[in-house]
Formats: C-alpha cells, structure tokens, sequence
C-alpha cells in the first residue's frame, strides 16, 4: 500500500473511532438530529382557526452529569403577531417533560430533573405551529430555536 | 521513517481536530423554517332546505316563505366577499332571494334575488376572521300567474373570492 494511501485510510480511521469516544468522555453535552422540515400552515376547516401544523422529525442525544438538571429552549427572535410555535421534547428514563412549551425569546424549561450521569440518544422533539386567521399570510421565516442543558 | 512520523503526526491532528468538534456542547441549535399560506374556505351548514308557498291572502299574491340555514368562513387574507349564484335560473313567476349575515367587519348586501346567469354579492368587506354559525334566509315567493310548479330544486353556491 503506498504510503500516502495508508495515511488517509489511518487518518480517517483515527477521526471516526475518536468521535464517540471523545464525545463520552465530555461531562455534558446536548446535540440535535438535524432541522426539523418547513412548517407550511396552509389549511383550516371552514369557520375555524387555521389547523395546528406539528413536525416530530427530529431528535436530540443529550448526556448530563452532576449538578445538571435541566434543558431549556427560546427562540432567537420574537414570532410575528397571531403565531405560535411550541417545543415538547421527549424527557430522558428519570427525567420530566414539561410537555407542550410556547417558545419566546426567554429561555424556558423543557425537561426538568435530569438524572446524575443520564445519557440518552434519539429523544423525539415535536414542534407544532399555530397561526390565526388574523395573523393573515406570512412568507417563510425562520427562527434559531437553542436547547441547552442548564442546571 | 519520515512518512511514519507524518501519518502519526496526521493522526494526532486529526483526535485533536476531532476532539475540539465533539467537546462538550451544552447547547445545541435547530433552524426552525415556517409560512402561512393563503386559506380561504367557506361552507354551509345544512344539506338543503325546502320552500313551500301554499297559501295567499285572498286577492293577493301567494305569500312569500322563508327557511333559514347557516354558513362559516375562514380566510387568513383582505378584501375578500361572498358571491351566490344558482345553476339554472328560477322558472318563471317565482323569485328566490338570499340574505347573508356578515361575519365582524364585513357587510350584508341584504336580500338579493338570485339566478343562474351572473353571481351576486351578498356579503363584501371580509378580512382575516373565522366565523360559524352566520344565518343565512332563503325566501321563495310566486306570482299568481305562475301557477302550479312541480317540486324542483336549484343548487345554490356560495363562493368566497376577491372582491370588497
């Protein structure tokens, strides 16, 4: 094998075995699947609010150990009038969701009493988002939505 | 030799790299994408009602009945109005008028005859509102002159479009 060849086939060897590992040996962490699709509320029986759109396509892994006992979550920016978006996160085994959250600028909990050394990976998060009819149309917006473990 | 060394160098680098990727992060970021589209709906409660004019005061025309029903509305736009129209006109001598009850903002054109040929606006200033329950009045009247007339029906629709 010529030389250069083994020394990326080793470096990447190197990089992948080295991640998880690493990664168990930080004392917290918090990381998300992905971005969750585009959230279109396009629909409303007739009399009615338009219908509630909800997204549960992605996770988060999250590993806390002392002294943590919390996520929170709040939007980077304010919503425009008449929307609502919420978060509910799946809670980690020990651990209470605070259930359905309407997001704001103010960090707000989302899971609440996290266990001491509790890992857990591919916990659902569910955002669902409301508008009324009087908050009229809206082109696509997005909002920085930040979990972060928190004692 | 010095290949050796510069792999392990290669391979240092890259746990060093790594490492500084995975540490540890108590927070963590999701782009949340969104948009609220145009909605407009509209629709009536009841299946159908039925007018039946059977009586008149005498030397009068036969007087005129009325039946009620309900419509609701949702539209998250401006400047919307409610237009009726029949499929076929009324058979002659007989006069089908409908008056819409306007949700909050818009305004009621009243009774209107309706036929077959042009849509009427019954209902006009509609803005970002949902509503249920608006009454609707149907009335049928009849002239003397138009005789007996088999039960028949007419397809009424009620169309939320632009317009103030």
């Amino acid at each position: 094998m010529r030389p250069r060849v083994f020394a990326f086939l080793l470096l990447l060897l190197a990089w992948t075995a080295m991640r998880p590992a690493a990664a168990a040996a930080q004392p917290t962490w918090i990381r998300v699947s992905g971005d969750p699709a585009v959230m279109s509320v396009a629909a409303a029986p007739p009399g009615a609010p338009p219908a509630v759109v909800v997204d549960a396509s992605t996770t988060y892994d999250v590993k806390a150990r002392q002294n943590v006992q919390r996520i929170r979550a709040w939007l980077d920016a304010p919503l425009p009038a008449g929307v609502k978006l919420t978060i509910e996160l799946q809670a980690p085994a020990g651990a209470v969701s605070a259930g359905e959250v309407e997001l704001t600028t103010s960090p707000q909990d989302v899971v609440v009493q996290l266990p001491k050394n509790v890992t857990a990976y591919g916990l659902a998060i569910t955002y669902r988002l409301t508008a009324t009819a009087g908050s009229g149309t809206m082109l696509l917006t997005t909002r920085v939505v930040t979990l972060e473990v928190t004692t | 030799m010095r290949k050796v060394m510069g792999v392990a160098v290669l391979a240092v680098l890259a746990l060093a790299v790594g490492a500084r990727e995975v540490a540890a992060q108590t927070t963590a970021q999701q782009n949340v994408t969104f948009e609220v589209a145009a909605i407009n709906q509209i629709a009536i409660a009841d299946a159908g009602v039925t007018l039946v004019v059977n009586s008149a005061t005498a030397g009068q025309a036969p007087a005129a009945v009325s039946a009620t029903s309900s419509y609701s509305v949702t539209t998250n736009e401006v400047g919307k109005k409610i237009t009726a129209k029949l499929e076929t006109d009324m058979p002659a001598g007989l006069t089908l008028t409908l008056e819409l009850a306007a949700p909050a903002g818009g305004a009621s054109a009243g009774a209107k005859v309706l036929n077959g040929s042009a849509a009427e606006d019954l209902v006009t200033g509609i803005s970002k509102l949902n509503e249920t329950g608006l009454t609707m009045t149907y009335s049928l009247s009849a002239t003397s002159a138009a005789g007996v007339v088999p039960p028949g029906n007419r397809v009424v629709t009620l169309t939320l479009t632009d317009g103030v």
